[in-house]
């Protein structure tokens, strides 16, 4: 009973994010097809299963949500703001419910009354009419639709008066399913050709729910040159079937001028036989209806499953690649035959598995179109959001951690960010302020460019509130660029006033360090006036990593190829004598890092060293290794618990060889380095 | 029923094992499995008892040096030196990780009545991490108790030490 009732709770969820989607998309855009028929429906599952898994309240809640929709859905009602919000309320607080399904918590009982006063408010309202969304509630029916065929036979003059017929065609395929055959049997060699003349003509089945008239409409403006025949076939989708779809292949194979009596004799013959088969298939229960097709594409399964998939399938990766060394050393052909194919399969199956993890960003567009309206509200503060890319794929662990970040950043903005109406009128900015979030693949990362128009960064108040919080001396010398980045430092909020919203002494240096633990990269641009667009870069997965790999005695290190920016030779000994721990490299003076001496490798310590120059946040640091092996991409481990405390180490990824590589974080080596610096130059001046 | 009687007499298994010139002994319920020694990575800027990491089927898995850890003489590696993986409860998490022993001894059945006491003063060491002591013909092997040897505080503070002695 348990199970059922966690998967009544997880489809309830969803019916309500689904809900909620609709939603809000039916406020954007009123007139939007069949929105209210899904929200009905949705409500009308919700309440079925509620009930049957005794969450009562939800049930009540619903039923009534539900009435007021079907009242909607006949017309009898119109969508309006108040509406729209009282639904809203109403989905939030069914959400609450899921976890208080007996009302204990005294909030929820009162809000429950005071919800179900306003949708009664709501039902006996009815004698508003607004026809503006009428056609938003018509909802397309599978009977009506209809199979045209329209024989399209423009005149040899019609490029004489400007018209291109292929937009014509193009404007039949926005009234439904087409099928066009062009007919190009008189076009004459190119000496004859005329550029002028329109010699193709075209046979065109068109499934649509439209009448007549409105095919008509789309020739309107040729019907005079053009010869326009439309002729109804049969009263469904005719496209749907493959016989016809044969059919009507033939007569175009064959050049054959269509006619019309005889498809029309072959559609009817048709239709009988299918009429036929699926009398058949019903009685012997084998019919398969579309709605479970579409089920069965997708399956809900538990993320621990698949991270439990994820990593037998990089212990695979790594057993596999013990099986090529091997198989390369051995004498026997077939060994290497078969461990070639396994490292084919192994790599596939690695792509596919990777694939299963990758999420949409659009599951959390909905939440930051929710914050975007909700907030729009209470600031009073007209905001258009603008989403680009929101079907690109992200690790779903990555997206999960991204929420919390952006509903940050898009707070910050909607509250410091927008100026208030009147201040953008006196700006002469458009009233309505715009908000976009673009996503896009970049080599292997992934972008996320939150934008606004408002009002930027103010790089002189944003110093002046440096200096008070002892973030910079008075005297120090910032570029613009460096100024906006200090609002990622901690405890630095320029909020005036603290609202509600933001401005909470939290601020955007939490977004940083979230963002800095998902290995990806925070960038601020800011214009004065115009608007501020925050970058977000993220590495595609969190499981996997490019790298360098390196030795370093007899251990083999990976650093993050994000941070590497050259190597070079050097012998060990001018390491030892070194001046001031720094090394010049390209007429450069960079410090190094004596890696062998600070990890206690004192043993057998080789002629040459390579120095790897790693660079984070404008600082630059060479690590001194004993060999560069090369690039490698590292499937990432964790050390475990008992390393907690070992930050220089980020993780370890396994070799080949089936002996462990470290992963050394270069951002935390610097950091420790400079501390290590700066305490050793106390101690020398206390000395002295 | 008379549970109490019967518990007492119910026979638990105890794997036992030599760390340096000492037998101990540990429940086989918190015994995953026995491995050879392999070579091990060591994570720089760790305490010298933790000696690093191996790769288990594709896991990484950290390797603890308890001789180091009780301060017992550190015998040359010879082929009967092992890795007992042991299932250990840290911070209310499970963990697996390695234990060395210089060699693994036995399987002792033993009923809660054969285990003595731990003497509370005079012993050699601290009685927190042991379970108690069964006397075995001339000698004692001490029961240890996994959970405490390997909790978290002493990490801690093992690593505490360690980084200011760096400084």
């Amino acid at each position: 009973m348990k199970t059922f009732e966690s998967t009544y709770l997880n489809e309830a969820g969803e019916l309500l994010a689904e809900i909620e989607e609709i939603l809000l998309n039916l406020e954007q855009q009123p007139s939007s097809e069949n929105a209210i028929e899904r929200i009905f429906r949705a409500m009308h599952t919700l309440k079925g299963n509620s009930s049957m898994f005794g969450f009562v309240h939800v049930g009540e809640l619903t039923h009534e949500l539900e009435n007021i929709f079907d009242d909607i859905r006949q017309e009898k009602k119109s969508v309006n703001a108040e509406l729209l919000n009282i639904t809203l309320s109403s989905i939030d607080h069914l959400r609450a419910l899921l976890n208080d399904r007996s009302l204990i918590n005294p909030v929820n009982a009162e809000r429950h009354e005071t919800l179900k006063k306003c949708i009664f408010g709501l039902r006996e309202n009815k004698c508003e009419h607004i026809k503006s969304i009428k056609h938003g509630v018509v909802p397309p029916k599978e009977s009506t639709l209809a199979t045209w065929y329209i024989l399209f036979r423009p005149g040899t003059e019609i490029f004489k008066n400007g018209t291109n017929p292929l937009l014509l065609i193009d404007e039949l395929f926005t009234l439904g399913e087409t099928h066009v055959t062009a007919h190009r049997a008189d076009i004459p060699d190119l000496e004859e050709l005329d550029v002028h003349t329109c010699y193709t003509w075209w046979d065109i089945y068109l499934v649509t729910q439209e009448t007549e008239q409105s095919i008509r409409d789309v020739f309107m403006f040729v019907d005079d040159i053009c010869k326009i025949e439309i002729y109804k076939v049969a009263d469904e989708n005719l496209l749907g079937y493959k016989e016809f779809v044969e059919k009507i292949a033939d007569i175009e194979a064959g050049e054959q001028v269509v006619d019309i009596g005889e498809l029309q004799k072959y559609v009817n013959e048709l239709l009988q036989i299918i009429r036929d088969n699926q009398y058949q298939e019903i009685r012997s229960g084998i019919v398969f209806t579309e709605k479970e097709v579409a089920h069965s594409a997708s399956i809900r399964v538990d993320a621990d499953k698949i991270d439990k998939l994820i990593s037998l399938v990089s212990e695979l990766v790594t057993s596999q690649a013990g099986l090529s060394l091997m198989a390369e050393s051995s004498p026997d052909a077939h060994l290497l035959n078969l461990s070639e194919e396994i490292e084919k399969i192994t790599r596939q199956l690695r792509d596919v598995t990777h694939e299963i993890c990758l999420v949409p960003l659009d599951s959390i567009i909905i939440r930051l179109r929710r914050l975007v309206r909700d907030l729009s509200n209470e600031l009073q503060k007209e905001v258009q959001f603008i989403t680009e890319g929101a079907d690109t794929e992200l690790d779903m662990n990555m997206i999960h951690k991204l929420a919390d970040p952006l509903m940050h950043i898009f707070r910050n903005a909607m509250d410091h960010g927008f100026e208030s109406v009147d201040e953008r009128k006196k700006m002469r900015k458009p009233e309505k302020c715009t908000l976009s979030l673009r996503a896009f693949y970049s080599g292997t990362n992934v972008v996320v460019e939150v934008r606004d128009d408002g009002k930027g960064i103010d790089t002189v108040s944003v110093r002046q509130k440096a200096i008070e919080k002892g973030l910079i001396q008075g005297e120090d010398n910032l570029s613009a660029k460096e100024i906006q980045n200090l609002i990622l430092l901690p405890g630095f909020s320029t909020a005036v006033m603290v609202t509600d919203v933001s401005g909470r002494g939290v601020g955007l240096d939490v977004v940083q360090k979230k963002i800095t633990e998902l290995r990806g990269q925070l960038q601020i641009e800011s214009e004065k006036g115009k608007g501020t667009t925050i970058t977000i870069r993220l590495p595609l997965t969190l499981s996997m990593l490019d790298g360098l790999l390196v030795k370093v005695g007899e251990t083999h290190f990976v650093i993050p190829l994000g941070s590497v920016e050259k190597c070079y030779e050097m012998k060990y000994t001018e390491l030892d004598t070194a001046f001031n721990n720094a090394v010049r490299l390209d007429n450069r003076l960079i410090p190094f890092v004596h890696l062998r001496r600070e990890f206690d490798f004192i043993e057998d310590v080789p002629d040459y060293a390579q120095i790897v120059l790693v660079a984070f946040e404008g600082k630059a640091a060479g690590l001194s290794v004993d060999q560069v092996i090369g690039e490698y991409q590292a499937v990432l481990k964790p050390l475990g618990k008992m390393y907690n405390g070992i930050d220089i180490v980020s993780g370890a990824s396994i070799l080949g060889n089936g002996s462990i590589a470290l992963v050394l974080d270069p951002a935390k080596i610097i950091q420790y380095f400079d501390e290590k610096i700066q305490k050793n130059r106390l101690k020398t001046e206390l000395v002295e | 029923m008379d549970n109490t009687y019967n518990s007492n007499q119910l026979k638990r298994s105890y794997l036992s094992f030599q760390l340096g010139d000492e037998i101990f002994a540990a429940d086989v319920s918190k015994v995953l499995e026995i491995l050879e020694l392999r070579p091990i990575t060591k994570v720089p800027k760790t305490p010298a008892f933790m000696r690093g990491v191996i790769n288990l089927r594709g896991s990484v898995l950290p390797v603890l040096d308890t001789r180091i850890k009780f301060g017992l003489t550190v015998k040359e590696d010879t082929v009967d030196t092992c890795i007992i993986v042991l299932l250990v409860e840290l911070d209310g998490d499970m963990i697996t990780l390695g234990a060395l022993a210089d060699s693994v001894e036995e399987v002792l059945e033993l009923t809660d009545d054969e285990i003595e006491l731990p003497p509370s003063i005079g012993s050699k060491f601290n009685p927190d991490y042991l379970k108690g002591m069964y006397r075995n013909e001339d000698h004692f092997i001490m029961i240890l108790d996994v959970d405490k040897v390997f909790n978290a505080g002493e990490l801690i503070s093992s690593q505490a030490t360690i980084s200011t002695v760096h400084a």
